[in-house]
C-alpha cells in the first residue's frame, strides 16, 4: 500500500510519547481506509478498534499494535496490503485490450461499468474523478484483480472475464449486450422477498396495474383524508 | 464441512453462477478467518452471513461485483492479492543475523545480554517467553494476528535498512516501554505490567485494601503495648 503524504507532520510526531488511540484514527485517515479495512491491516477486532477510539488520548495497551502503527507511519516497506487502483487506471488497462478482443461488448466504454457489476453510467462519473469515494469496496478489489489478470493473461484474460459476465447475466435472465442492460434490475433470489412488488417507478412503457387495497397504517384511522369529521 | 479441490470448483463454475458456498470455499482454500475473508471480498460481516449461512449458500450472489471477484480468484489463482504474513519463526534468522552486528543490547549493569531470543519477544510486543513457543520445533504456536503483521513489518525494515532499521526499532520499543513506566532491559519480562491505568478501568485485582490482617511493621510492633 502506498503511503500518502503527511497532511501535517506535527500531528503525528511520536517522539517522546507512546502510540495512543488517536494515532490509529490518524493512520486510518492517512491511508484512506474504512474501519473494517484498518482492523484487517492492524489485525484488530472491531470491538477492540472502538475500545481504542473511545480513549483517544490513552496509550494503546497492546505494544505490538503500538509498534505496528509506528512502523506503518514511518516505513513504506512495512505495508503489506496492496493499494487498490483508481477506476481510471483499471479502465485504461481495459481499453488497451478491448480493441484486440474477438467479441468486445457493445459500447465498450460504458460496458466497463457492467463488467464490474455496476451501472453503465458509473464509468463516466468515475473517469471524471467524481464519486470515487462511492465505489463499493468489492469493486475496488475487482479493479486490482483485473489489473493483475490483464498483466498476466492479456486479451485471453479479458475475453474470459467478459464471457463470465455474459454468463452471470444470462443465468439471471439478462442479455448482457442489450443497451438497456442494468444489474440493478436483477430479479431477487430471496424467495421471502420474491412475492413483494417492485420498488421504485415502473419502467417506461409498462402497463400500470390497478393497485391492491392499501394496508392499514398505524396511527391514522381509515377514512377520508383531510379534516377530521366533527364529533357527533 | 468437506470442500472439493479447486479444479472441481473451476469446472463446476462453468455451468452455474457464483453462489455463497464459493465464498466459503475460497475462505477455506486460502485458510482465512472470517474477518480476513470479509476484507478479501470488501464486505461487512453482516453481508457475509447473509451470503453464506444456511440455504442461502446455494443461491447466486446478489452482488455481481462480488460474484465476478470470487470467480476471478477461483479461475485465476494468480490474482490473489492478500499478503501472506510470515510467522515470527520465519523472521527470526534474519533478525539474529542483523542483531549480531548492532551494539544495542538489553544489558544492565549486572547482566550483559545481547539481542537474542529474549529480546525478540519484547521487540514484537510480547513476553520474553513467547519466542520459545513460536520457535518450538515440536509444537510451534501461531502468533496473534497483530504479531504476524508486525513480523511482516520487521522483516521488510530489516531487509531494506539492516542494522539501522533494527536500531530504530529498538529505540522505538524503548520509547514505548518508557511511556508505560518500564525500562527495556534484561529485567523486563513483559509489556503487560503497565501503570495503574488498567486497574482503574474495571474491578481492582487482588485482595481489597484493609480486608485482611495488616502486616505489622517491626517499629509498630515494638512500640505497641499488649
Amino acid at each position: 500500500m502506498k503511503p500518502l503524504a503527511f497532511p501535517d507532520a506535527a500531528q503525528i510526531d511520536l517522539t517522546g510519547r507512546g502510540v495512543c488511540g488517536k494515532d490509529l484514527q490518524f493512520l486510518r485517515q492517512w491511508l484512506q481506509l474504512t474501519v473494517a479495512d484498518c482492523c484487517y491491516v492492524l489485525g484488530l477486532t472491531t470491538p477492540r478498534w472502538f475500545e481504542y477510539q473511545n480513549r483517544p488520548n490513552e496509550l494503546v495497551d497492546d505494544a505490538s499494535v503500538s509498534l505496528l502503527v509506528w512502523a506503518l507511519l514511518n516505513y513504506p516497506e512495512a505495508h503489506a496490503v496492496p493499494e487498490f487502483p483508481a477506476a481510471a487506471e483499471a479502465h485504461a488497462g481495459y481499453r488497451r485490450l478491448v480493441a484486440h478482443g474477438v467479441r468486445p461488448p457493445a459500447d465498450p466504454d460504458t460496458a466497463f461499468g457492467l463488467l464490474v457489476g455496476q451501472r453503465r453510467a458509473s464509468v463516466a462519473r468515475w473517469l471524471t474523478g467524481m464519486g470515487q469515494d462511492r465505489i463499493p469496496p468489492a469493486v475496488r478489489r475487482l479493479f486490482l484483480v483485473l489489473q493483475t489478470l490483464f498483466a498476466t493473461r492479456g486479451v485471453q484474460g479479458l475475453e474470459a472475464w467478459i464471457a463470465r459476465a455474459r454468463f452471470e447475466a444470462a443465468s439471471r435472465g439478462f442479455d448482457f449486450d442489450a443497451p438497456e442492460m442494468n444489474w440493478a434490475r436483477y430479479p431477487l433470489t430471496d424467495p421471502e422477498r420474491a412475492g413483494q412488488s417492485r420498488v421504485g417507478r415502473p419502467p417506461k412503457g409498462a402497463v400500470r396495474t390497478p393497485r391492491g387495497p392499501k394496508t392499514q397504517r398505524l396511527g391514522r384511522p381509515p377514512g377520508p383524508r383531510g379534516r377530521r369529521p366533527p364529533p357527533a | 464441512m468437506l470442500y472439493p479441490d479447486i479444479e472441481i470448483v473451476q469446472t463446476d463454475l462453468q455451468r452455474r453462477p457464483v453462489c455463497g458456498k464459493d465464498l466459503l470455499f475460497l475462505q477455506h482454500w486460502l485458510d482465512l478467518s472470517i474477518a480476513e475473508a470479509c476484507f478479501l471480498f470488501g464486505m461487512p460481516f453482516s453481508k457475509w452471513q447473509a451470503c453464506t449461512e444456511g440455504e442461502r449458500a446455494d443461491r447466486p450472489l446478489d452482488d455481481i461485483g462480488v460474484s465476478l471477484l470470487a470467480w476471478t480468484l477461483i479461475a485465476f489463482p494468480e490474482t490473489h492479492f492478500l499478503p501472506r504474513y510470515p510467522t515470527p519463526a520465519e523472521v527470526y534468522p534474519l533478525y539474529r543475523a542483523v542483531a549480531e552486528k548492532t551494539p544495542r543490547t538489553l544489558a544492565t549493569a549486572y547482566a550483559p545480554t545481547p539481542l537474542g531470543k529474549t529480546a525478540y519477544g519484547l521487540l514484537l510486543g510480547r513476553e520474553i517467553t513467547s519466542p520459545t513457543r513460536w520457535l518450538s520445533e515440536t509444537d510451534p504456536r501461531p502468533a496473534d494476528p497483530q504479531v504476524a503483521r508486525l513480523a511482516f513489518a520487521l522483516r521488510g525494515i530489516l531487509q531494506l535498512r539492516g542494522v539501522g532499521g533494527l536500531e530504530a526499532w529498538f529505540d522505538r520499543a524503548g520509547e514505548e516501554a518508557r511511556a508505560r513506566g518500564l525500562t527495556l532491559n534484561a529485567c523486563m519480562t513483559s509489556w503487560s505490567r503497565m501503570d495503574d491505568r488498567k486497574q482503574s478501568r474495571g474491578r481492582p485485582r487482588g485482595r481489597p485494601a484493609g480486608s485482611g490482617k495488616k502486616r505489622r511493621r517491626p517499629a509498630d510492633a515494638a512500640g505497641e503495648r499488649p
